[in-house]
């Protein structure tokens, strides 16, 4: 009778690893092409996840109440973030590349305004970044370079106005032919040496701005990287808290630890409260476990019963546990000093009813 | 095979991950902090059973006397303490209603009985009732049933049980009855007959007429019949009663002398001592064919014998160690050992319906007790001590012991009062039980 039972097991048993065996992937075969990695995803997904909750010590239970993840919105950082934002401005600027065309100088401001509708692609991803960061220190190492380069751009500007050249050119029209021809040269000349002067402050003022778009590159990059790393060291932070509270949960004000002298004030006070069924003498397997959960004040929020499968199999354990938590309910609140912040605290209770076999 | 190979190294690394992954996240048993308690009370459970109601919530008499029945249940248990009804705040209108638990905690309720009572159509009593726990403020339990107006009783018995079940984990034994001797006359003329009431004394009622000295009733598992020793023509026989008919007869016609009968768990075998030759030893008796079935073969009196619940041993009293003990053996007779050592005499043992410990009387310094022991002869407790007590019978749930205790005669023939007693298996709660008359050797019957 038993054989076939345990034939039916070993099929079983034999298929299942059958399947394991051929669903398992080779390691040995050809792996998809890598997708280029992009950066800014991974900063977008963490506004949702509250993770940023976690650059503060908190712990993973603290997390699961809403109240919390709610509490930390965001959206209060977010306009200190957004200033910053246009701290990025500069750089469209300096994409003013085109600015090198010697020639139409007066183009220059065109080329800004042009430049202008790319601030709103990068604002967004500044916005994000920033408003995962918050008001942290990094956005404001990002300023100190943006006057510089405003500063720069400016001073290279004003020496540049070619306006005054035209002027002259026009009043020489009206003089002599000679004079004119030698003025033309002359103008010519100081043409020439304006333009290589120009030429040279242009040089000049593209360096500059190459300059000081690589400060602004390098300290775009840095600031990236500490983004990440910092994004980085929340999850991390936040995942070892986690694991750590589970881990090392004692140390959480949740469950901390009470003194012996408290525990034997709970028994005296339990003692008047607790009155086991009689049919719980004799059987020593009619200890009840009661997770209680207190607030602040050591009022009893909830009292549950924690084997509730075995309540519903054994009767005497059901009397056993209903009193039990009787116990627990009616004696609230308990002797037990009151937590100064207020957080719940979590105990188990064993009920043994040992001393009516005395 | 190396592709294979490679497979099964993957498998087990996943494997590996997978158990890492939960040793690393997995809650720790011992999170929360744990506090052991150890010491409590035993005391009464402060119960409000309230009046029944109508169907218009008014309290009717029926309402009222179910109400009654099942508080003087509860009381008599020992293990409930009924609240006055005239100090409810404000009574519940319908078991429909959650109740204002704000009106029943004042009065220190652990417990809540609301139920409502009305006859229908067809003139049946129909009864619906919840139960509350006052404290967690939660439905424990409920139900509903009906009967003939003649059965109100029976249906507070059956309501009680009920209540006493969910507070204790043990089974109500409320809806039973007592068969009994019933004893009146002088100490030289004693009349002895048979007797039977519900368990709290309602109901009571002769089944013979007391022409015969009767001894020793044992009920039936199927609780319709009723085993006795019938003195007839003063040669002792047992018979069987049948409730339901009202007729008695002899069983099986033998020479000597049989008592002491006792059913076997499934009421189609029965346990008694035979006496013929000298020589008194214990035979089983198929009930379908009367044949017997001698278990023990000894020179001493084997007697009193007893089945275990499942039906595997039997215990007897025997003075084959030259003084009266208790012995244990297999149904079949064999591996019989000896479990009780006091001093005195030990007599009429009872394997417990539980099937954990045995009641037996002790008779020890001129003095008779009632007491329990495992069925291992350890532990032994003496619950209750009298001039004469006598004759354990045990509730069905094996959480109440009843007995019978006499009082010494007066020089003048006068005294002598005998009476039924129950006491709690903890020794407390020992209760006299109302009779019309003296009373002796009860036996309780299974749950109706």
């Amino acid at each position: 009778m038993t054989g076939r039972p345990i034939l039916i097991s070993v099929m079983m048993h034999c298929l299942a690893a059958v399947l394991a065996i051929i669903g398992l992937p080779s390691l040995k075969r050809d792996l998809p092409e890598d997708m280029p990695l992009i950066v800014m995803e991974i900063v977008q997904t963490v506004p949702e996840t509250n993770l940023i909750e976690g650059n503060k010590p908190s712990t993973a239970k603290e997390e699961k109440e809403p109240t919390i993840s709610k509490k930390q919105p965001t959206p209060p950082p977010k306009p200190p973030a957004s200033k910053p934002a246009p701290a990025p401005e500069p750089i469209p600027k300096a994409k003013a590349e085109p600015a090198p065309d010697p020639t139409p100088v007066p183009k220059n401001p065109s080329p800004v305004a042009e430049v202008i509708p790319e601030k709103p692609i990068l604002k967004p991803k500044m916005s994000k970044a920033e408003a995962v960061q918050a008001p942290k220190a990094k956005p404001r190492a990002l300023p100190k370079p943006k006057p510089k380069r405003q500063k720069n751009l400016a001073s290279v500007e004003k020496p540049t106005p070619p306006k005054p050249t035209p002027k002259k050119s026009q009043t020489t029209r009206s003089t002599s032919a000679k004079k004119a021809q030698d003025n033309l040269a002359a103008q010519v000349n100081k043409l020439v040496k304006d333009e290589q002067k120009r030429k040279q402050t242009a040089t000049g003022v593209l360096q500059n701005l190459a300059k000081v778009k690589s400060q602004a590159e390098e300290a775009e990059k840095k600031r990236k990287e500490q983004e990440r790393k910092q994004v980085s060291d929340t999850l991390n932070k936040t995942l070892s808290a986690a694991a750590g509270n589970a881990q090392r949960a004692p140390k959480s004000p949740r469950n901390m630890k009470i003194g012996v002298d408290v525990i034997d004030r709970l028994r005296l006070h339990l003692k008047d409260y607790w009155s086991p069924p009689p049919g719980a003498a004799g059987n020593d397997s009619l200890i009840v476990d009661i997770i209680v959960v207190i607030d602040g004040e050591s009022n009893v929020l909830k009292a549950e019963i924690k084997d509730r499968l075995r309540m519903s199999l054994d009767k005497y354990f059901k009397a056993s546990a209903l009193a039990a938590q009787r116990a627990m309910v009616d004696s609230s609140p308990l002797p037990i000093p009151h937590n100064p912040n207020g957080q719940r605290r979590e105990f188990i209770f064993e009920f043994d009813p040992a001393f009516m076999s005395r | 095979m190396n592709v294979l190979r490679e497979k099964l190294s993957v498998l087990s690394c996943l494997m590996a991950m997978a158990a890492v992954t939960y040793s690393f996240f997995a809650e720790p048993a011992s999170a929360q902090q744990r506090i052991r308690i150890t010491e409590g009370q035993v005391a009464p459970t402060p119960i409000a059973i309230a009046e029944f109601t109508n169907l218009d919530g008014e309290i009717s008499d029926s309402g009222r006397q179910i109400a009654e029945i099942i508080s003087n249940d509860l009381l008599s248990s020992g293990l409930f303490d009924p609240i006055d009804s005239a100090a409810f705040i404000a009574p519940p209108k319908s078991p429909a209603i959650r109740p204002d638990f704000s009106n029943w905690t004042p009065l220190g309720a652990k417990g809540l009985l609301v139920g409502s009572a009305g006859i229908d159509a067809d003139g049946n009593l129909q009864v619906e009732f919840v139960l509350w726990d006052v404290i967690t403020q939660r439905n424990i339990t409920s139900g509903s049933g009906n009967a003939s107006p003649d059965g109100l009783r029976q249906l507070a018995h059956k309501i009680a049980d009920f209540v006493y079940e969910e507070f204790t984990g043990d089974s109500g034994y409320f809806d039973t009855q007592i068969v009994y001797v019933a004893e009146s006359g002088t100490q030289s003329r004693r009349v002895k007959r048979l007797a039977i009431m519900d368990q709290d004394g309602h109901n009571h009622r002769y089944l013979t007429s007391g022409l015969d000295l009767v001894l020793t009733p044992r009920f039936s598992p199927q609780t319709h019949e009723i085993a006795y020793l019938n003195y007839f023509n003063d040669e002792p026989h047992v018979y069987i009663h049948d409730i339901r008919t009202g007729r008695s007869e002899r069983l099986g016609s033998f020479p000597g002398m049989t008592f002491a009968p006792r059913f076997g768990p499934r009421g189609d075998k029965l346990i008694m001592s035979w006496a013929k030759n000298g020589l008194t030893d214990i035979y089983e008796m198929d009930l379908s064919t009367q044949a017997m079935n001698q278990l023990t073969k000894s020179a001493s009196i084997d007697t009193s014998p007893s089945y275990a619940p499942d039906g595997r041993k039997i215990v007897f009293n025997s003075d084959r160690g030259g003084r009266q003990q208790l012995y244990v053996m297999n149904t079949d007779g064999t591996n019989v050992k000896r479990i009780s050592f006091g001093d005195g005499r030990y007599a009429t043992p009872v394997w417990s319906p539980r099937g954990d410990i045995i009641a037996f009387t002790k008779m020890t310094g001129g003095r008779f007790y009632i007491g329990v022991m495992n069925v291992d002869g350890s532990g032994e407790r003496l619950l209750a001590e009298g001039f004469l007590v006598e004759a354990p019978t045990w509730a069905p749930n094996g959480r109440v012991l009843m007995y019978f205790k006499q009082e010494p005669f007066e020089n003048d023939g006068t005294g002598g009062e005998t009476a039924l007693y129950r006491v709690d298996i903890t020794g407390f709660n020992e209760r006299r039980v109302i009779t019309p008359s003296d009373a002796s050797d009860p036996a309780w019957s299974p749950v109706r």
